[in-house]
């Protein structure tokens, strides 16, 4: 694809639109101590309905890389990361604004954001195109067992519950088993309701299960204020320094190819990107004492590497159809709903479109950082919105969300449903991710599933597993189960060890 | 209720559940059941694990009591109601009622401000769903 195409194709003004709102609507969630990058892709998936594929992409990967951003002006100024991948930075970021040092600490942390963001573009530029080839060797044995990794390795990963993760992810594909039987046009689980029988609309339940959920929760404590530091806007200094960026620069690079790795393996988000890139930073810092009391290379570490992973998490998405965080698995429904599908031809056939994509994600994060610190000084104004507005405000919004995909009142039923498991779920420490993941990669695991049982002469284990990449998938599927067992076991032996 | 004995009352239901539409989905016709089936199972082997780790760790996770706040569940329940007034009082009208009874349920004391933010919200929902979407929020007629 010729880069002058791309780029005359990125830089239309419907794109362009959907970069700057993207990137200002995912720093104001950011900002939010509570809101998450999730709950902003997923309450905006319905908006891209009306939109061009391209548009629509661009306005979701904006909102998500600015949002994992936004996370880190709470962490450092209340000391209440506003997403779970700044929990790391506000360690440093806090302790410097304590000190009266708030304006080093978001200039690093928005140098540092940005620069793993487009090392992470690159990284997805790079490295997605050719890692797409494996997806041609795929057949009905592979994707069924791709399927099953890719919940496996989420469920295991997403909360640290095992068996929780997994019992999500199972009922996610039960579920998606619901209403006519493509092959036979029988009517599954549908109960005698006619609504049921084009099966669960998986945008509501993305929806109500990570915005609708979070409202409930919201709602809990209402009158919840936060708690600013005074510091005067007027002394804003948003201009990063070069002596400060010379401090960090090495350290930025390390752990923004910290984060694109984590970011690649599935289910490993942001967070887990942060603390790894954090601990490393530290390890190798001369002046380990440092790290803990202000120090610009902790926020840095942290700040790079949550950033960096935004970019990666696309990779095995758009060429294997895995989702490398939450967020990539409700974008992978986004890129579903647009007739897009995971692998080769998003890099050929589709190459316009993903290209310019990953070209605008890349530009999104340049944006996010210059409109970060214009916007950084109303922080407190932003941060001050109470929960009694916010909860309701979301309620609308999702209501509203889920009736615009196809002006129907069951979507917004569906989405009231999962509100409320996501709330019961989130209560009761069981992932909502595997869930919507189980309810997406459902028929595409059953289609393999149906074929290798038509295909398979003998037995159906035999024919799944009678290629490379299916039994690579299926050693991968038995070390990720064995290795959250471990850890399960692992957790219970050092809790009693705390205990005794 | 404490968090240990909430698992296992979980664990228990879905073991029942998934039981129970095993036994619907084995009249399915054909290969229909056969997905369908093996989930159920699978649901129910992960459930029996559930239960059995929770009993296993009883005497070690004792803390995270789980407590349902009543203003979640009535905030719920309204959303629910305003989702069915729609049809009768159009999207507009219903949530407006949702809105102002946030103030009771909420106990709000800043009016001025959560009426200019409901006021500018229902402003942005017209302009980008109604008018920009072309999402029908306005005639009941969709609503029902």
């Amino acid at each position: 694809m010729e880069s002058f195409e791309v780029l005359s194709n990125l830089f239309t003004v419907g794109n362009s639109f959907s970069i700057i709102f993207g990137v200002v609507i995912g720093l104001i969630i950011g900002m939010l101590p509570g809101l998450t990058a999730n709950l902003g892709v997923a309450l905006l998936l319905p908006v891209t309905y009306g939109l061009e594929p391209t548009s629509a992409l661009l306005l979701l990967v904006s909102v998500y890389t600015s949002a994992i951003y936004g996370g880190s002006f709470p962490a450092i100024l209340i000391n209440a990361p506003g997403t779970s991948a700044s929990a790391a930075t506000a360690l440093d970021g806090y302790v410097l604004t304590k000190q009266g040092k708030f304006n080093t600490a978001i200039r690093v942390s928005t140098f540092a954001s940005v620069f793993g963001g487009i090392v992470s573009g690159f990284a997805l530029l790079f490295i997605a195109p050719p890692l797409s080839m494996i997806s041609l060797k795929f057949g009905p044995a592979q994707y069924f067992m791709l399927a099953i990794f890719g919940l496996t390795i989420i469920g295991t990963l997403s909360s640290g519950n095992f068996i929780k993760g997994l019992i999500a992810g199972t009922v996610g594909l039960f579920l998606s088993t619901i209403g006519s039987d493509l092959d036979s046009g029988y009517p599954r689980f549908t109960f005698g309701f006619s609504a049921l029988l084009s099966g669960i609309n998986f945008v509501p339940a993305v929806i109500g299960l990570f915005s609708m959920s979070q409202a409930l929760i919201l709602s809990e404590d209402p009158l919840k204020t936060i708690q600013l530091n005074k510091y005067k806007t007027e002394m804003w200094k948003f201009l990063p320094k070069f002596i400060e960026v010379q401090k960090v620069f090495l350290n930025c690079c390390v752990s923004s190819i910290v984060g694109v790795l984590v970011g690649i393996l599935p289910g490993a988000g942001g967070d887990i990107a942060s603390w790894v890139s954090y601990n490393e930073a530290k390890r190798f810092s001369k002046n380990k004492v440092e790290f803990g009391q202000g120090s610009l290379k902790g926020i840095a570490a942290s700040e790079c590497a949550n950033n960096a992973v935004t970019g990666s998490a696309l990779i095995p998405l758009l060429t294997l159809g895995i989702p490398g965080s939450t967020t990539a698995a409700i974008l992978l429904g986004a890129l579903l709903i647009h007739g897009l599908l995971p692998g080769r031809e998003l890099f050929t056939t589709y190459g316009d479109i993903t290209y310019s994509v990953i070209w605008g994600f890349i530009f999104a994060n340049l944006f996010m950082g210059m409109v970060g610190l214009l916007i950084a000084r109303y922080f407190g104004k932003i941060a001050k919105i109470p929960n009694y507005f916010l909860a309701p405000a979301i309620i609308v919004l999702s209501v509203v969300g889920s009736y615009a995909i196809g002006n129907n009142i069951q979507d917004v039923y569906t989405m009231v449903f999962f509100g409320l498991i996501g709330y019961l779920m989130r209560k009761l420490n069981y992932p909502p991710a595997p869930l919507i993941l189980g309810l997406i990669l459902g028929p595409i695991a059953e289609t393999g599933f149906r074929q290798s049982q038509i295909l398979a002469k003998d037995s159906l284990m035999v024919y799944i597993l009678n290629n490379n990449i299916s039994l690579v998938l299926f050693v991968l599927t038995i070390v990720s189960i064995l290795s959250a067992i471990y850890l399960e076991v692992t957790k219970k032996t050092n809790y009693e060890k705390d205990i005794s | 209720m404490k968090r240990v004995y909430l698992n296992i009352f979980v664990g228990l239901l879905l073991g029942f559940i998934s039981l129970s539409l095993l036994y619907i989905s084995s009249n399915f016709p054909g290969t229909s059941k056969n997905f369908p089936m093996t989930m159920l199972l699978l649901i129910f082997l992960l459930s029996l694990f559930q239960i059995i780790i929770s009993i296993y760790r009883f005497k070690t996770i004792k803390q995270n009591n789980f407590e349902i706040k009543k203003i979640s569940l009535i905030i719920f329940c309204l959303t629910f109601v305003s989702i069915y007034l729609m049809q009768f009082l159009n999207f507009f009208g219903s949530f407006l009622l949702f809105f102002l009874s946030g103030i009771y349920f909420y106990r709000i004391k800043n009016l001025k401000f959560y009426l200019f933010g409901t006021l500018i919200l229902f402003l942005s929902i017209y302009l980008v769903f109604e008018f920009g979407l072309n999402v029908s929020l306005i005639n009941r007629e969709f609503l029902g």
